[in-house]
């Protein structure tokens, strides 16, 4: 009877923590004054695995208010920040939200590509403009993307493309794959099954493992036992740090080369030189970029949070200064703007970049960073707090290196 | 075949933390019949606590030294406080508020810590490959299974050998019948909740190496935790050590062969259990 009631009782309270989600948010509002205000809802991940990157995109959309003195031409303009916590669900209900109760004129924010696709489909509900600031296969395609959708993060294949060829003709042919078992993962591996053969590589396995894992010693010895010559870790955020971490202790480091598919600065700190020295990623941003722009962008940043920006910060920041200008230059409604920003070319946190018309996907170059030691930081790196990397390759952006517009069937 | 005994061991080593938290749901299950829903909350704050200590005093050992006693003293004004009036009251009363006391400790880290987690490091001292004859295998690790093994032993002794030992033992068996016996049952109740708060306390510290800390790792586990505690039969102590050992080299096996399904294997078993053997792997009628 007891173990019943116990059992009854443990069945259901999972039920209940399985239900149950913390709807909490933040919300940031510039000034309102005038008759037209201009409200940007981001919709990030400020808790989870990817919470660094949420952070990081909720201090850019500040950033970048407070460098408008929250004006965009004579419009009033904020931002709404709220956490999905990488949910989908969570995702779409807060994008609702921000929709429905706080009335906003833009959607922006993701850091996972399955929140990405909820957001979307409610700015496409409701008709207002929603730029994609995380990596995602799915934006710029059939049947996520709108008129009023925007892509201003590169597509997972972009990066692969960029980055395979020097993977291939630097590191080693032997490729294995740790991947995050979701759709970005998936996106990523799509590609790379694709690009690695064609520049030269052989793939010697794969390995999908869930979002969040935090124990990554089950997956080291097969690892090993497949014997690449590199390593390509896809997990991103805490998965990316805890995998390297316990990689460390393995001494994988050791014997194959170690490639992240997507660095980032948060991630190096929390993972710390001793991790990180040696190891190769791919970024889209790096604070040490020689562009105007960009050191604007990290000068900026780093008198406002004291310390250099991540990638993903640039990404919002950038979308929010996109909005501003097309409100301040009277392309308010949601056409009005996505006809303005089809087809244009910007030069703000991370230097040039374009919007392609058939699309709306942005184009930008890739980066292939190395990893300093901390006795490199200060010479190479540019801080000996901060300089984790040193950038050994830029790859400008290329039509190449995404499907074009007739195999999206979009031209 | 090599690759197999490897991925065994990581399995023992992946178990030992679960085993950890789950003989310390078990213990205040089995002598208070409360399912301790915050017991992921102090895994976590336990994790946080040795990180802090790590940072003020420079070394991991004061984390682990310490972390068993604060969590013990938390465990018991928790006990007296929160848990005590609602022992006269229906049984789902305790699980309702220690599934509240889970988002309350959560927010509070969240707010005084920050959502982001830090990382923490091995000891140095044990930051090197320790040969094991078929494999060599990070000695931190070795050591986290080592210890978590001498936590076990230690507590069988303590329950097997001791007279407060007896009393947990046969509260567990029989609560009301001690209570007649002039037992002070009130007394106990508060150490065992403490002592099991202070395993997921140590549990935490030792994890925090591997996963890093931050506010969600108790609600990642938790679940797992319990599932332990389900399928080696619930109050059952060498129930819950061979669960969560049996369930680390199930994952890893499967993490080997078909990683996908890894993360359902713990929830499979337990259907499996409660459906051809109800009281656990090794509970009682």
């Amino acid at each position: 009877m007891r173990g019943g009631l116990a059992r009854a009782a443990l069945l259901a309270a999972s039920a209940l923590v399985a239900a149950c989600g913390v709807a909490g948010g933040q919300s940031t509002a510039g000034g309102s004054t005038s008759s037209t205000p201009i409200r940007i809802g981001v919709v990030t991940g400020l808790t989870g695995t990817y919470a660094q990157l949420g952070e990081a995109q909720q201090n850019g959309a500040q950033l970048a208010i407070q460098e408008l003195h929250g004006k965009a031409g004579n419009h009033p303009i904020s931002v709404l920040v709220r956490d999905d916590q990488i949910k989908p669900d969570l995702a779409l209900s807060q994008a609702k939200s921000l929709v429905q109760v706080n009335k906003v004129d833009f959607l922006t924010g993701c850091v996972s590509a399955a929140t990405t696709v909820a957001i979307n489909q409610v700015a496409k509900q409701a008709g207002i403009p929603y730029l994609g600031t995380c990596q995602t296969e799915a934006l710029n395609r059939s049947p996520d993307f709108g008129p009023t959708t925007f892509h201003i993060a590169p597509l997972p294949s972009q990066d692969v493309n960029a980055i395979m060829p020097w993977i291939c003709q630097n590191l080693g042919k032997r490729l294995y794959f740790l991947q995050p078992d979701y759709a970005w993962g998936h996106e990523q591996y799509d590609a790379e099954q694709k690009a690695a053969p064609a520049d030269g590589c052989t793939i010697a396995g794969v390995t999908f493992a869930p979002l969040g894992t935090s124990d990554w010693t089950p997956y080291i010895p097969k690892i090993e036992a497949a014997n690449p010559e590199v390593l390509m870790v896809g997990p991103a955020g805490n998965d990316q740090v805890s995998f390297l971490k316990q990689a460390k202790q393995f001494n994988l480091q050791s014997r194959m080369k170690i490639f992240q598919f997507l660095e980032d600065l948060s991630f190096d700190e929390q993972m710390g030189f001793d991790v990180t020295a040696g190891t190769y990623g791919a970024t889209n941003f790096y604070w040490t970029i020689k562009d105007p722009g960009t050191q604007k962008f990290v000068k900026d940043y780093e008198k406002a949070y004291g310390k250099p920006p991540s990638g993903y910060a640039a990404y919002v920041y950038n979308a929010v200064m996109l909005i501003a200008k097309e409100v301040a230059a009277g392309h308010v409604t949601p056409s009005q703007f996505s006809r303005a920003l089809a087809g244009s070319r910007f030069d703000l946190a991370e230097g040039p970049e374009s919007i392609r018309a058939c699309d709306h996907q942005s184009f930008q170059p890739t980066y292939i960073v190395q990893g300093l030691t901390q006795d490199e930081a200060a010479s190479k790196g540019g801080s000996a707090t901060y300089g984790y990397r040193s950038i050994v390759r830029t790859i400008p952006a290329s039509e190449q290196q995404a499907p074009s517009c007739s195999e999206l069937g979009l031209s | 075949m090599h690759l197999i005994v490897n991925q065994v061991f990581t399995g023992i080593v992946s178990g030992a933390v679960l085993v950890l938290l789950a003989l310390g749901l078990n213990l205040i299950f089995g002598f208070m019949e409360i399912i301790n829903f915050s017991h992921g909350a102090f895994f976590m704050l336990g994790a946080y606590v040795g990180f802090y200590l790590l940072t003020a005093f420079g070394s991991f050992w004061w984390g682990l030294a310490l972390v068993p006693l604060l969590l013990l003293l938390l465990g018991a004004a928790v006990e007296r406080t929160l848990i005590k009036p609602l022992y006269r009251r229906s049984a789902v009363d305790p699980l309702l508020l220690t599934f509240g006391l889970t988002y309350i400790v959560t927010q509070l880290v969240e707010m005084i810590a920050g959502k982001q987690g830090e990382t923490v490091n091995a000891p140095s001292q044990l930051n090197f490959q320790l040969p094991l004859g078929f494999t060599s295998y990070p000695a931190y690790l070795t050591f986290v299974a080592v210890l978590a093994g001498l936590i076990v032993l230690g507590l069988w002794l303590l329950l097997e050998r001791t007279s407060l030992g007896l009393i947990i033992r046969a509260g567990i068996r029989d609560s009301t019948m001690i209570q007649i016996l002039g037992i002070d049952f009130d007394r106990f109740r508060v150490l065992v909740f403490a002592l099991g708060i202070a395993l997921a306390g140590v549990a935490g510290v030792l994890n925090s190496p591997v996963t890093g800390v931050y506010p969600e790792m108790g609600n990642d586990i938790l679940i797992t935790a319990f599932v332990v505690v389900v399928v080696g039969g619930m109050g059952s102590f060498w129930g819950a050590v061979l669960s969560g050992l049996v369930i680390g080299v199930l994952v890893s096996l499967t993490t080997l062969f078909a990683s996908v399904y890894a993360s359902i294997v713990p929830f499979v078993l337990m259907i499996l259990v409660m459906t051809f053997r109800p009281r656990g792997l090794l509970g009682t009628t």
